[in-house]
């Protein structure tokens, strides 16, 4: 399989503080990766920089096989370099339509793409209500469809589950997977781990600005150093 | 065919209401000052698109207004160019110099736009009363009009403000407008669905200091004189104020709150208070902005239903 995204000795720092610390990552086509680990891993950073919102302090980022690194993060979204926020953006004065139709006219789709991907996440129904109207779980599904409307070819999905109730995850977690299963890479950040182990087969755990795990998901919890990472060595329970 | 909605035909009406209005028997004292308020209405309808659907605030549209004044005064008195060409070329300056402003500042975060916007016409205020070729202090005199008769130059007004807003109705349903509305709404938002938000900021500027521009050619051929009172703070204040008063983010609103204001100023004979009355008018349109966020197009929403 072909790699989609490369990131080779990614640095970014803060005041000092390194939040990224020389990440190297590859991601091949259709993958379904969750990069987890505990507040301040740096899992954000690392998205920001893929997809233009940071510029690294150094090393490279390469998308589809073509240096993007420090490129415009609206280009990158042209380019099918699609992401969603930990914190919902939307347009909140539009209707949840207008909210999908924009990302669908900038990379040249019809219609049909958002009312697909309305139905994916189950907002179809309410799609000429303003999104200022919506609740936080109806407004991360909308994020999410706004991403899926554009026809990815890598979406950067960050805590997708965020704040959702059981039902809502169980919706969510059915179209990330509907649209991998249709060829579209995913990488997703999250702190949900029992559902998000149940769709990936591919676990990053990032500590500290640096990956400290990268693997299946059911050797997760038997890595000490990523036990360390997030209990203090006091052990660990994941319960996927 | 498509039916005509009541709405279409409240507005036609409307027109012609104001178009035959002035050139009745005992009305004509009413020709300049609602002139005034067409060209007024143009200037806050450009500041609308750049400000109610870009979300870029700007303090300084009577730079943009008063630049294509003075060039197109010149073009026009100093090189024989007709009047018509000329506002066309004095638009056309204003949009050029707002892409020069606009190419730095649009990109940096923050309020530096604003801040640049502030200062525009401040920098010209000082350079048109420094500069003879400018006519400094007293300005450029014998300005040539657009037409003798002041029916004509009022229907020209009528019409100036009509284009506007179709070309704001215009920009608005285009992709451009649905972009300039998401930059508005959340900018990080936008790069993250494509747009590309110096581009969309760079030309809602562009277009809006080109209608301003046009505003400001009109009213110097208007007066038949340009000075650098042009650029002074009651000018860059009343785009601001007539656009939430009648109602910021909606097509009509600017309108509206033009008309208002400059009833108010012009047919009340508010002058009286001439000091005072920009504080007067901040002030009321900001305690209607409080109770009707939507201004008074929000209120006629509401009363239409």
């Amino acid at each position: 399989m072909s790699e989609v995204l490369v990131t080779r000795d990614l640095r970014k720092s803060f005041g000092g503080i390194a939040a990224v610390n020389g990440v190297d990552l590859t991601v091949r086509e259709g993958e379904l990766t969750a990069i987890i680990g505990p507040n301040g891993a740096g899992k954000t950073t690392l998205f920001n920089l893929i997809t233009g919102f940071e510029r690294p302090d150094s090393g490279k980022v390469y998308f589809m096989g073509r240096d993007v690194t420090g490129e415009k993060p609206y280009n990158l979204a042209r380019m099918g370099l699609i992401r969603t926020f930990q914190i919902v953006r939307p347009l909140r004065n539009l209707t949840v339509l207008q909210n999908v139709l924009i990302g669908c006219r900038v990379r040249g789709l019809g219609p049909e793409a958002a009312e697909e991907s309305l139905r994916a996440v189950g907002l179809w129904e309410k799609r000429d209500v303003l999104a200022s109207l919506l609740t936080h779980g109806e407004l991360k599904k909308l994020e999410l469809a706004r991403a899926l409307a554009m026809r990815p070819k890598l979406l950067l999905l960050d805590e997708p589950l965020g704040g959702l109730t059981f039902s809502e995850a169980e919706e969510v977690t059915g179209a990330i997977r509907e649209a991998n299963a249709n060829g579209t890479t995913v990488v997703l950040v999250e702190h949900r781990l029992r559902e998000t182990f149940r769709i990936v087969r591919r676990v990053v755990v990032m500590n500290q600005g640096r990956i400290i795990y990268d693997g299946l998901p059911e050797n997760v919890a038997k890595t000490e150093e990523v036990v360390k990472a997030y209990m203090g060595g006091r052990g660990w329970v994941l319960g996927t | 065919m498509s039916a005509v909605r009541p709405s279409h035909l409240a507005g036609i009406a409307l027109l012609v209401v104001l178009a035959v209005l002035p050139a009745l028997p005992g009305m004509r004292a009413l020709l300049f000052p609602l002139t005034l308020t067409n060209i007024m209405a143009t200037l806050a309808i450009a500041w609308n698109l750049l400000f109610g659907y870009a979300g870029l605030l700007s303090l300084g549209h009577s730079f943009f207004f008063g630049a294509a004044g003075y060039a197109s005064a010149i073009l026009s008195k100093s090189y024989g160019i007709p009047v018509p060409v000329a506002m066309v070329i004095g638009a056309a300056v204003s949009s050029g110099i707002a892409a020069l402003v606009g190419l730095p500042s649009l990109k940096l975060r923050g309020h530096y736009f604003v801040l640049v916007t502030l200062v525009l016409p401040a920098v010209a205020y000082q350079l048109t009363n420094a500069l003879d070729v400018l006519g400094g202090h007293d300005g450029i005199f014998g300005v040539p009009p657009l037409v003798r008769d002041s029916y004509a130059v009022y229907l020209g007004s009528l019409f100036l403000m009509l284009a506007s807003l179709v070309a704001s109705a215009f920009v608005i349903r285009s992709r451009l407008g649905v972009e300039m509305i998401s930059v508005r709404e959340d900018e990080e938002a936008a790069k993250a669905l494509g747009v590309d938000t110096p581009r969309v900021k760079l030309y809602a500027l562009m277009i809006s200091a080109f209608l301003s521009g046009l505003a400001g050619a009109y009213w110097a051929h208007l007066n038949g004189v340009i000075s650098p009172s042009v650029y002074e703070l009651e000018k860059a204040s009343m785009p601001l104020l007539m656009s939430v008063l009648g109602g910021k983010g909606t097509l009509l609103g600017p309108v509206i709150g033009a008309y208002v204001i400059q009833t108010l100023f012009e047919s009340l004979k508010i002058e009286a208070i001439a000091t005072a009355r920009l504080f007067v008018f901040a002030a009321a349109t900001f305690a209607i902005y409080r109770i009707f966020p939507q201004g008074l197009m929000g209120v006629l929403r509401r009363v239409i239903g």
